[in-house]
């Protein structure tokens, strides 16, 4: 470590890191545009620059992204000659950027937007016609190109090479012509493509799926895990009205995700959003589910619980640790078998984030001594009690609905406790479930060993 | 982001499993007794 001087203060800052981290670590509010902490800086929007005097040499206007920190440097953010370099960077930027802030999805969470009511001027100083370039550019099934408003920061194309290390864009063409492309144009593939929407620091790069959607102002944003694999990488579930998940985006985690999520777990809220949720209970009377309130249905399953000695309780791997306590406790005093659905690894495993396990709980579960029983043994243990109790949410998914619409009634009864309800003759009850953006809980993570929370985001639709 | 809090409480119906445990060792006062 070195010590420098930022803005009158000494402070410690790492010599390998660049000048811009010591600066922002310490409360220096310096703007950026192609500088972000996961890439490699390349130093080509020159927004962050700053005013740095070392030794005896005169106080010079440099690059924070691409200057390393030395000993006794005396760095300046806020003197007049770097904020008048920064304002003409600005306004070179902004020269062809589109003053489209009240229809654009990046308004609200916008650095170029932020920094000019910041740093920039009031008004525009050329009459010359702004460039006219595509302003929906497909570039493939995630992701919407905006040619006009780009800056050409390349944090996008340097994604793709230095993260999933597959180059797919580039910057193409020269001067005042140089637009943002893919190779032939090619449309984008792999599972992290929804990353660049986040890189982009001016709305260039939009998530088909969120376009339009919701202004940024009106989400609700609550820190949460992502759901769909081991990993458990941290995330952002963005909420709009109390109603729909509209975004979910990764959070910064150095030890898990880094600054990345795959679109698997980004797009998992269409799970979430989805309709026909099941709400309270429902109790089998004749050939059908009748709705019941939820005590008396409850009070029901504890007549037969307390009565059946035959018993099992098959958990979902995505019940939390406190759940899964509880759970066991209560099957271990009525004298029940317990286990958690184990489903075999899917084939989405990469070497990037992804693990191919799809149980996000499995360690959690297993640390408290409930035995993982993969899909078949779970419906054998299933079949060989007289009483069943399956809990949590996707259990019937995992387990599948045509081999439960198997069990024979006459000789299994089954509780059911998921999100969806499942009208098959061995099931007597019902109880709907809060999934994984509408409660709160721990689940550990299969690596690092740390546990993780997650916060209730939204309510049962 | 700072500290996190839930936005409100779920209503009546869907609930978390822990809720719905808690719901039944409640119906059962031998074995909450037993605890």
């Amino acid at each position: 470590m070195v010590k420098i001087i930022v803005n009158g203060r000494e402070v410690e800052a790492d010599p390998k890191k660049p000048l811009i981290k010591a600066c922002h670590d310490n409360g220096a509010d310096v703007p950026m545009y192609c500088y972000h902490p996961g890439l490699e800086p390349v130093g080509s929007c020159r927004i962050c620059q700053v005013e740095v005097k070392q030794g005896d040499a005169p106080a010079r206007v440099m690059v924070a992204c691409r200057t390393q920190p030395a000993e006794g440097m005396v760095v300046d953010t806020e003197s007049p000659k770097a904020h008048a370099t920064r304002k003409e960077c600005l306004e070179f930027l902004l020269k062809n950027h589109p003053l489209d802030c009240p229809i654009c999805d990046k308004a609200g969470e916008c650095d170029l937007q932020d920094f000019t009511y910041a740093e920039g001027q009031d008004a525009g100083r050329t009459n010359e016609p702004r460039r006219e370039l595509d302003k929906r550019k497909s570039l493939g099934d995630t992701i919407v190109l905006d040619q006009e408003r780009c800056i050409l920061c390349s944090r996008c194309v340097r994604f793709f090479e230095e993260v999933p290390k597959q180059a797919q864009l580039t910057v193409s063409d020269l001067g005042s012509r140089s637009v943002i492309a893919t190779f032939m144009d090619r449309p984008l593939k792999g599972k992290y493509q929804g990353n660049i929407a986040d890189l982009c620091p001016v709305g260039a790069l939009t998530l088909k799926k969120f376009r339009f959607q919701a202004r940024v102002w009106n989400l609700v944003k609550m820190a949460s895990t992502c759901g769909e694999c081991s990993r458990g990488c941290s995330t952002t579930v963005e909420v709009l009205r109390g109603a729909d998940v509209k975004r979910m985006r990764p959070r910064e985690n150095e030890a898990v995700n880094k600054f990345w999520m795959c679109d698997i777990g980004r797009f998992s809220f269409d799970r979430h959003n989805r309709s026909g949720r099941l709400q309270g209970a429902a109790v089998r009377e004749g050939v059908q589910l009748v709705p019941y309130p939820v005590e008396e249905a409850l009070t029901r399953l504890r007549d037969e619980l307390m009565r059946e000695k035959s018993g099992a309780w098959i958990l979902s791997p995505w019940l939390t640790i406190e759940e899964g306590e509880r759970i066991k406790a209560v099957a271990e005093r009525l004298g029940h078998a317990v286990c958690f659905v184990s489903p075999a690894p899917n084939s989405e495993k990469d070497d990037l984030l992804h693990t191919g396990d799809p149980c996000p709980n499995r360690r959690g579960l297993s640390e408290l001594g409930i035995p993982a029983a993969p899909v078949a043994q779970a419906l054998e243990a299933l079949r060989g009690v007289k009483s069943a109790v399956l809990i949590g949410e996707r259990i019937v998914e995992l387990l599948g609905a045509g081999e439960l619409a198997k069990v024979d009634a006459t000789k299994t009864r089954v509780h059911l406790v998921d999100e969806y309800a499942l009208d098959i003759p061995c099931v007597l009850s019902v109880y709907g479930v809060a999934n994984c953006v509408e409660r709160t809980g721990t689940w550990v993570r299969s690596r690092p060993s740390r546990h993780r929370r997650w916060a209730r985001a939204r309510l049962p639709s | 982001m700072g500290p996190i809090s839930a936005v409100k409480a779920p209503p009546v119906g869907a609930r978390s499993p822990a809720k719905l445990i808690d719901e039944l060792v409640r119906l059962m006062p031998k074995l909450e007794k037993a605890r």
